[in-house]
């Protein structure tokens, strides 16, 4: 296999908004290439890797190999490259399109072009790779190819002719479309008796395996046995295996220049194999390493506890276990008084704290909850200290703080013109500073703003989706901490502190935030024997009051002989029901008023705060 | 020993409740009478017992029989226990059945506490709550009760009712209290789940005074029951000195009883609980052939049988026993709790008892399910 040479290799990926029919085209791309035989097809093959992926089972293909004789009688390579797709993964789409040369841009004949492609796209172009532009359903009687392929030419400025029409679902034009890839996309460069520069674009951990790595060699080669060196990590270790997906996993001798594959190393931890990293030979290095790797960077944190404090441990080894196949995900041990024990986890971005503590629900059977996520501040205090503060919590005395600053990031959003406005009202509310704006190709603005990560961790992305009509696409990147009027805002229950409701808040939505908060927290919390006042307060001083009024009324009124039994079963139920309570001093709060209080917390913050 | 025994049948069934009851059927009024008394003689033979402290006679109506019929039952008791001197023997009557030559004759019998179930003064209260007689039926049949020697006689009212405010509330009081019954008691409308009334409060056909209404209701309730000089010895009751009902004590003491009839319950201290069928058809086939009905039987776990004590005792004027606490670091906790709801007016703390204020009383299920989760 590794007798074909470069010019007989193409790297691409597909590009497609959600249900554009990716999965479907790709099998079909396995079935005609003969890489999986038809009779051992089963729907949507690559998906349900993906499936399997997400239980943790079966190493996911991010990278298959397919062989193909075009046209012209030479058999090429085709390595179909998978790509992420959200802002929060950003950074790693952009890894795996540098693996790759080319992008088959996918669209539905009947939804046409909408906003996730239109970023990817850009995202693509930037990366220089070759867009074959392709209209995809066209057997459906809602197809509208001639529209589609219209919104195509205009986003790409290609040319009708360009655009190749296919039904993934029939296999009408797949042909054509694997034509075209191999002689539309360029080969990739290099050369292969340099100094191996293998850029890392996703590793997985195999609980049988170890660390599977993914490749994409520039120049050079690799092969089993040779000593690899990350160059970002300086992780070193000999080659245990080379491979290709096919789509499983096949071992081959040795991966060359151009070409996509993985390997396997003696390294037992993702956090030594980074996305973006360069791999090199540790015994002839490259001189340096391959372009624009990035530290991954948790963005926001949260508190992550379980309702039951006998699964603290379980949450561990859970955390623990994701943290081998995810690098950016991070945590240390948190002690709340008002959740118990748990962990401090830093997160790319809200998505990536959804997913993985859905997975921590649902994989692993855990019942938890999390607080309101935050960003990292970064206070100067009055001696000339500077602490960075991850925890609300953790915030020192107002009285010991010179300054707070909080991370920024510069957002470029790329929007049809006619939703600028929509965009500038948002970037406005969320506290962005303009920066500057451009008219690219067809009808498209790209508008750049520093805006403070706490915002956009919040719903920027989702409201920004939401006020374009979904056909605004964003990226960004972090550009350093900048000073902010912001104050750590206390909850107090019945003149305790809760320190999981403190919030880092900009001073003018103090206010607002805290008496949402206290309003909630008093329809939330049940009423207990005594009044229980509920405040919010900024320093000393405080800004909301509730009063929860003492409960006066819970009796049974007859307890007979016959009765004894059933009572103390109610009893009992009652009582069950107080293992659910966390004590906040004297004040009996279900776990189910927090989770609450700091869902409607988040929306609070994101909806009505300003 | 002391005695329980159910009578399940009803004129009608009132909307409220969710005790076993029955039509009343003559026949089978008949046929229960019958395997009350061989149920009596074979319970006696099962589990003895020492001579009766109390006879109660609850329901249902038990005064949908004669007294005479109701008497056969008490000599029968009396034959196989021997009465205790001095012994309590209460029935609980509805005013829409016994007249006063009833009343009289039950007295006569050896009923020495009679329970009138009055529920209320007012005609409206008693039609929400359907029952099948007037205020001046039930002022009839208390004033007979009360004209007998040696009868102690309660009034059974009901507060809570849908329309009710304080002022009504307050009148069928006073009326009560006029009468200077021996015993009072005072229950909150519960609308148990099932009942008629609970799904038309559901469905909104209905609705419940709020909770600062009946806060108010059972404040007038305290304040004018202690005024006339009675005692509010648990959380529903209400004597005269010497007047609080032992039987029922007897429950919330955890002494033991044995539960003749449908749907009757028994226990015998400190673990074993057992109840009758509640179905009627069974409980009678059962005692033709001359058995013991099939019972369904509870052993009270140690701790079960402490969280009983607890919720008993703490309903009462008189308390749980200190030592309840024990001298370790959870008791002591406990007592540092406590001493905090004292200084809410919840709790009272003695030298070896400890227990509810009225105030306390009202938010009871509260209190002890805090109390009995440590």
């Amino acid at each position: 296999m590794s007798s074909v040479v470069r010019e007989a290799v193409r790297n691409f990926c597909i590009i497609a908004h959600i249900d554009h029919g990716k999965s479907t085209l790709a099998d079909r791309f396995l079935e005609v290439t003969g890489t999986v035989p038809a009779q051992k097809m089963s729907e949507q093959y690559l998906d349900r890797m993906e499936l399997e992926r997400e239980r943790g089972i079966t190493i996911k293909a991010q990278a298959v190999r397919m062989f193909w004789r075009a046209g012209d009688g030479v058999e090429y390579m085709l390595n179909l490259i998978d790509t992420p797709g959200h802002v929060d993964f950003s950074y790693e789409v952009s890894r795996s399109l540098n693996a790759c040369e080319g992008a088959i841009l996918l669209v539905d004949a009947a939804q046409g072009v909408e906003a996730q492609t239109v970023g990817n796209a850009y995202l693509a172009m930037e990366a220089g790779l070759q867009i074959i532009p392709v209209v995809n359903k066209i057997d459906l009687p809602a197809a509208e190819p001639e529209k589609a392929e219209a919104e195509l030419c205009e986003l790409l400025g290609c040319a009708p002719g360009e655009v190749l029409r296919v039904s993934a679902k029939t296999g009408q034009g797949v042909e054509e479309l694997l034509e075209a890839a191999v002689r539309r996309i360029p080969p990739p460069r290099g050369d292969e008796d340099a100094p191996l520069q293998a850029l890392i674009f996703d590793s997985t951990y195999d609980l049988y395996r170890g660390v599977v790595v993914f490749v994409r060699l520039v120049h050079g080669r690799i092969r089993r046995g040779m000593r690899a060196s990350m160059m970002a990590t300086g992780a070193v270790s000999e080659v245990e295996e080379v491979g290709i997906f096919s789509p499983d996993m096949v071992p081959v001798e040795e991966l060359l220049a151009g070409q996509v594959g993985y390997i396997i190393t003696g390294i037992k931890n993702v956090s030594l194999t980074k996305v973006g990293d360069t791999v090199t030979d540790a015994k002839s290095p490259a001189v340096e390493p391959l372009p624009g790797y990035r530290e991954p960077k948790p963005m926001v944190f949260a508190g992550i506890f379980p309702v039951d404090a006998d699964d603290y441990n379980d949450l561990r080894e859970a955390l623990e276990r994701l943290k081998l196949n995810d690098a950016s995900l991070s945590f240390e041990p948190e002690t709340s008084k008002a959740l118990g024990f748990g962990f401090r986890c830093g997160f790319l971005g809200l998505l990536h704290l959804e997913i993985v503590q859905e997975r921590l629900e649902r994989e692993y059977g855990l019942d938890l909850i999390s607080t309101a996520p935050n960003v990292v501040y970064e206070v100067e205090l009055t001696n000339g200290e500077t602490v960075a503060v991850r925890n609300p919590s953790e915030m020192p005395d107002a009285s010991r703080i010179r300054e707070i600053r909080e991370p920024y990031i510069q957002a470029t959003i790329l929007v049809p013109s006619a939703h600028v406005g929509a965009v500038m009202e948002l970037a406005q509310e969320r506290r962005g500073v303009f920066v500057d704006m451009h008219y690219r190709v067809g009808d498209r603005v790209e508008m750049r703003y520093r805006i403070p990560l706490a915002e956009m961790v919040l719903d920027f992305y989702d409201q920004l989706k939401s006020r374009t009509r979904g056909y605004a696409s964003m990226d960004y990147e972090p550009i350093g901490f900048l000073p902010g009027r912001l104050v750590k805002l206390d909850i107090l229950l019945h003149g305790e502190v809760v320190d999981a409701f403190s919030a880092i808040v900009e001073r003018d939505r103090a206010y607002a935030y805290g008496r949402e908060m206290t309003k909630r927290l008093r329809e939330l919390i049940p009423r207990q024997l005594f009044d229980v006042p509920v405040q919010a307060a900024v320093g000393s001083r405080v800004i909301a009051r509730e009063t929860i009024k003492a409960k006066r009324k819970d009796v049974l009124a007859k307890c007979y002989g016959g009765d004894v039994t059933r009572k103390r079963k109610l009893l009992e139920k009652q009582k069950a029901g107080k293992r659910r309570m966390k004590m906040i001093g004297r004040v009996e709060v279900p776990q189910e008023a927090f989770v609450a209080a700091l869902r409607l917390g988040r929306e609070g913050r994101e909806g009505k705060g300003g | 020993m002391r005695l329980y025994i159910h009578i399940p049948f009803c004129i009608r069934k009132c909307p409220y409740c969710d005790f076993v009851s029955f039509p009343s059927d003559r026949d089978k009024m008949d046929a229960y009478l019958r395997a009350l008394t061989l149920e009596m003689r074979l319970v006696h033979r099962r589990e003895g017992g020492g001579r009766l402290e109390s006879v109660y006679l609850g329901g249902g109506t038990p005064s949908l029989y004669h007294p005479r019929e109701l008497g056969q039952l008490l000599e029968e008791a009396a034959s196989l226990w021997g009465l205790e001197e001095g012994a309590e023997v209460s029935v609980e009557v509805n005013p829409a059945t016994w007249g006063k030559g009833e009343f009289r004759e039950a007295r006569w019998l050896g009923f020495n506490r009679m329970s009138v179930g009055v529920q209320s003064f007012s005609r409206r209260a008693l039609e929400v709550l359907g029952r099948a007689h007037g205020p001046w039926e039930s002022l009839e049949a208390v004033r007979s009760a009360l004209s007998l020697d040696g009868v102690s006689v309660g009034l059974d009212l009901i507060y809570g009712i849908p329309g009710q405010g304080v002022g009504e509330w307050a009148e069928t009081l006073q009326s009560a209290l006029q009468l200077r019954p021996h015993h009072l008691s005072l229950y909150l409308l519960t609308p148990e789940p099932g009942t008629p009334l609970a799904e038309e409060v559901a469905r909104g056909f209905l609705s419940l005074p709020g909770e600062e209404e009946v806060v108010a209701m059972y404040e007038v309730a305290c304040r004018m029951a202690a005024d006339h000089g009675y005692r509010h010895y648990e959380v529903s009751n209400f004597a005269l000195p010497g007047h609080a009902c032992r039987h029922n004590l007897a429950y919330w003491r955890r002494e033991g009883y044995l539960g003749l009839g449908v749907a009757a319950h028994s226990f015998i201290p400190p673990r074993r609980r057992w109840s009758n069928p509640t179905d009627l058809g069974v409980y009678l086939s059962y005692l033709e052939r001359e058995k013991l009905p099939p019972q369904r039987d509870e052993l009270l776990t140690p701790e079960e049988a402490r969280e009983e004590e607890a919720m008993l005792a703490l309903r009462t004027a008189e308390g749980l026993r200190r030592s309840f606490l024990g001298e370790e670091e959870g008791g002591r906790r406990t007592l540092g709790w406590l001493e905090q709801l004292r200084e809410e007016g919840l709790v009272w703390l003695g030298e070896d008892a400890f227990g509810l204020t009225e105030r306390g009383m009202f938010v009871s299920n509260a209190v002890l399910s805090a109390f009995l989760s440590g």
